[in-house]
């Protein structure tokens, strides 16, 4: 038998034995008010409320109604269900959109705070690197001078030496006295009058 | 007397008396030394017109190259590199037109003089070396150095 009729049959004897417990529990009710639940025990027979031809017959009509039952949470239920997804994905589309606008918004704040992050450093590295350049400058013309300070210091400190040594390494004994004998017999000329004093 | 130029200083001079001194022996003995005298000693009879030599004109040589010596002047000139025999007559020949015919001189070579000549008298010394003249222009040294 299938399981639908077996509901109609079981909800009808409860049905049944639900309607004897109220009757006898209000026969039973006492005056003052006071409730009392007493126990009974009832042995009822279906075959002896209802006949066969009738339980037949509800039964039969229980299913017809279960089916047009069915049918009708059926429809209701893909009713409901295709709303429901319509529903859905209308709010997932929003929500999409929502959260992908969101997104967008977010990378693009995201991006330009990068990129002006990006430009600072760049600026301030621009600016360290020109710091330390010029820095580096000033050290290096500071040594220069130091050095070439140091350089005349030692020149003229050592002049006599250095002239004399640069001399003789330029000369090294190869002096070119025919070409400068016109500047000596010059430089005679000049002191003729006092080397005439001297040896006269 | 002339003296020539390539007798340069009283030890040259020196030199040129004992070289006719020993002539005059020779002559006197008989010999023609004349064929072995040096250029200088040559030279100094060229100039002085002494075509033939006799024992007679070779004492007067000597006396006279003795008195030459004994009066001599001589002054001392130094180089900076070794200095060339025509150099050294070039400046002999000039000092004896312009300062006296028989002034003497003697040369020297100092490499570490820094190149130029120094002249020195008995009484004074004439500088014409250049490390002096920088020396003596250390402002125009430093005003040409690049800054």
């Amino acid at each position: 038998m299938d399981s639908g009729v077996w509901i109609v049959v079981i909800a009808a004897l409860t049905a049944v034995n639900v309607a004897c417990v109220i009757v006898v529990v209000r026969a039973l009710r006492i005056p003052s008010g006071r409730k009392v639940t007493p126990h009974y025990h009832l042995d009822v027979s279906t075959t002896d409320i209802l006949k066969e031809e009738e339980l037949d017959k509800l039964r039969n009509e229980a299913l017809d109604k279960l089916q047009v039952s069915s049918s009708d949470t059926l429809n209701h239920f893909d009713e409901k269900l295709m709303s429901f997804q319509q529903k859905m994905y209308s709010e997932l589309e929003d929500q999409f959109s929502k959260t992908s606008a969101i997104i967008f918004d977010n990378q693009q704040k995201i991006t330009a705070e990068a990129a002006a992050t990006i430009a600072r450093s760049v600026s301030q590295s621009a600016k360290v690197f020109e710091e330390n350049a010029q820095r580096m400058n000033s050290q290096l013309e500071s040594t220069i001078a130091a050095e070439k300070k140091r350089r005349l210091e030692l020149f003229e400190s050592n002049m006599a030496s250095v002239i004399t040594q640069y001399m003789s390494e330029v000369f090294d004994g190869n002096e070119d006295m025919a070409a400068q004998a016109p500047v000596v017999i010059n430089w005679l000329g000049k002191h003729k009058e006092a080397i005439k004093k001297d040896i006269l | 007397m002339i003296i020539p130029s390539s007798i340069q200083s009283i030890d040259h001079l020196t030199t040129t008396v004992w070289e006719v001194e020993q002539m005059a022996a020779e002559l006197r003995k008989g010999s023609n030394v004349q064929s072995s005298l040096s250029i200088s000693t040559q030279e100094l009879l060229d100039v002085n017109g002494v075509h033939e030599l006799d024992s007679a004109v070779a004492n007067t040589l000597v006396k006279q190259l003795t008195a030459i010596k004994s009066s001599a002047k001589q002054v001392h000139i130094s180089t900076g590199s070794m200095a060339t025999f025509e150099w050294r007559n070039r400046i002999t020949k000039w000092l004896r037109s312009e300062i006296d015919e028989h002034l003497f001189c003697s040369f020297s070579s100092n490499i570490s003089q820094g190149g130029g000549v120094v002249l020195r008298t008995p009484k004074n010394a004439y500088s014409l070396v250049y490390k002096d003249k920088i020396l003596t222009n250390i402002p125009t040294l430093a005003r040409l150095l690049p800054s």
